[in-house]
């Protein structure tokens, strides 16, 4: 029963890590998207963040159904029980995190001022890498059973809500210095709901931090200081 | 204080340093836990642990083998019942065992009420028929063979006679039912009928079991022992330990590590 059961956990961990790995993949080429600067962005990378969400989709149904098989079949308990739940938790985050990345690139297809864009495209790209470190160190907390990285990606958090009313301050100061029109405020909104997407992303990272520290210690620190 | 044993207030009973000794060999060391009234408390580990060995200590069975010492206290609602006749132990504490075992030569309603013949205590027919019906009510045994309480025990089922054996530890309405592995030896559904009663007779019994399946310790108690090598390991409540056990000796028997 042991042998079943551990080979059943690792296939499960070894399509966890493959879906994070996609989902680590979206952030590097939304990253890279950022730092060029272009707006819209080239048709071949939207295919590629397309091809890999359908694969981010297909993988959380498949760990979804190996979970639950897992636990009617093996009835784990313990450290299994609280990784698989864990790993539950967390697959539900990365999908969202997929899907944010997804909104990123339609987001940056509706800009229709470049200027507007490049005003506050530098507070977009260190907020935009700052949520990506708290999704990569928290997938990491998770696989590696590393505390200190599940502990840093929560108190992070705060960064990067302080990045996201920063933003909404230089948003109103910029829409102050550019000629009011119809494309002027559909980029501002667009470009609002953007960092948006990306403090929310960062959230999701605090998720999987959390989802980390129950699996590590068996406690539920959600809504509770770590 | 071990941190790995969870106190209990006011337990129904307690074992202070209790040590039981094969010659030489110690089988159950310096084991000091208290039980919550009306619960069940499932005691686990591997074979060899000293699960049987502890829950035939707390009825005095050992006391029948010359070469077995048994040392501690065992208090029972106030009273050090290792200074107690062992008569009056097992009116207080009934017990039933792996293999069903009716008296074979009795009748199901005899065997009820064995105990009371065999401890010669008399009783009026009223009183007996009393008895029977309501031990056999309690173990949801009075429907099936209310109409044949003169037939031998042993023409029941496998799980009709160990409930039979739960009725017979019942008639004396003792206040602790300790069991050994009662569904070992039955199928799956003698045995889901077990545990549902056990989790109906907790209403008005303390039950302690001993068990090889986690499942259904998981399943059944409210508090969880682990024994390991004769030493009482953690002793929490069962959802708290399987999930997230203190002692990493409780962590990798629940794991399957080693069993």
């Amino acid at each position: 029963m042991t042998i079943k059961k551990d080979e059943a956990l690792s296939k499960i961990m070894d399509e966890f890590e493959s879906m994070a790995n996609k989902v680590l993949e979206q952030l590097d080429l939304l990253e890279h998207i950022f730092a060029s600067g272009e707006i819209p962005v080239i048709q071949s990378r939207m295919e590629q963040m397309d091809e890999n969400e359908k694969c981010i989709d297909r993988l959380e149904m498949k760990i979804d159904d190996r979970i639950i098989q897992s636990i009617v079949l093996y009835q784990p308990v313990a450290s299994d029980i609280r990784k698989l739940f864990a790993c539950f938790r967390i697959i539900t985050n990365l999908e969202r995190i997929g899907d944010y990345s997804i909104n990123l690139i339609h987001f940056l297809n509706r800009i229709k001022q470049q200027e507007i864009y490049d005003q506050l495209l530098d507070m977009i790209y260190t907020m935009f890498v700052s949520s990506s470190q708290m999704v990569k160190k928290s997938i990491l907390s998770f696989v590696k059973e590393d505390r200190e990285l599940a502990i840093w990606t929560i108190q992070n958090d705060v960064v990067v809500d302080e990045m996201n009313r920063k933003m909404l301050k230089k948003v109103i100061s910029t829409r102050k210095t550019i000629e009011e029109g119809k494309n002027s405020l559909i980029s501002f909104i667009t470009i609002k709901e953007m960092v948006d997407n990306i403090e929310r992303i960062a959230d999701h990272a605090v998720n999987i931090g959390e989802a980390t520290i129950y699996f590590l210690e068996g406690r539920d620190i959600r809504h509770n200081e770590p | 204080m071990n941190e790995n044993i969870l106190q209990i207030t006011d337990p129904v009973l307690s074992l202070h340093d209790l040590t039981v000794a094969y010659d030489t060999n110690k089988a159950v060391k310096n084991v000091s836990v208290g039980f919550r009234k009306n619960s069940v408390t499932a005691i686990m580990g591997p074979s060899g642990c000293g699960k049987s060995t502890l829950l035939r200590a707390i009825n005095r069975m050992h006391e029948l083998y010359e070469n077995i010492t048994t040392t501690g206290q065992i208090i029972l609602n106030g009273t050090d019942i290792t200074q107690m006749p062992t008569i009056q132990v097992r009116r207080r504490m009934g017990m039933v065992f792996q293999r069903p075992n009716p008296f074979p030569t009795m009748s199901i309603y005899d065997n009820v009420i064995a105990g009371y013949k065999l401890n010669g205590i008399r009783l009026k027919k009223g009183e007996k028929d009393d008895i029977v019906e309501k031990s056999l009510t309690d173990v949801t045994l009075w429907d099936e063979v209310k109409d044949s309480l003169f037939k031998r025990g042993t023409f029941l089922s496998g799980g009709q006679q160990q409930r039979l054996c739960i009725a017979r530890a019942l008639a004396f309405s003792p206040e602790i039912i300790l069991l050994d592995e009662p569904t070992s030896a039955l199928d799956p559904i003698a045995t889901s009928k077990i545990e549902d009663l056990l989790v109906h007779l907790k209403e008005n019994y303390t039950i302690i079991l001993v068990t090889h399946n986690m499942a259904q310790a998981a399943r059944i108690s409210d508090y969880s022992l682990f024994m390991y090598l004769g030493d009482l390991v953690e002793y929490d409540k069962t959802k708290k330990m399987f999930t997230n056990p203190r002692d990493r000796r409780t962590e990798e028997y629940l794991t399957g590590k080693f069993g």
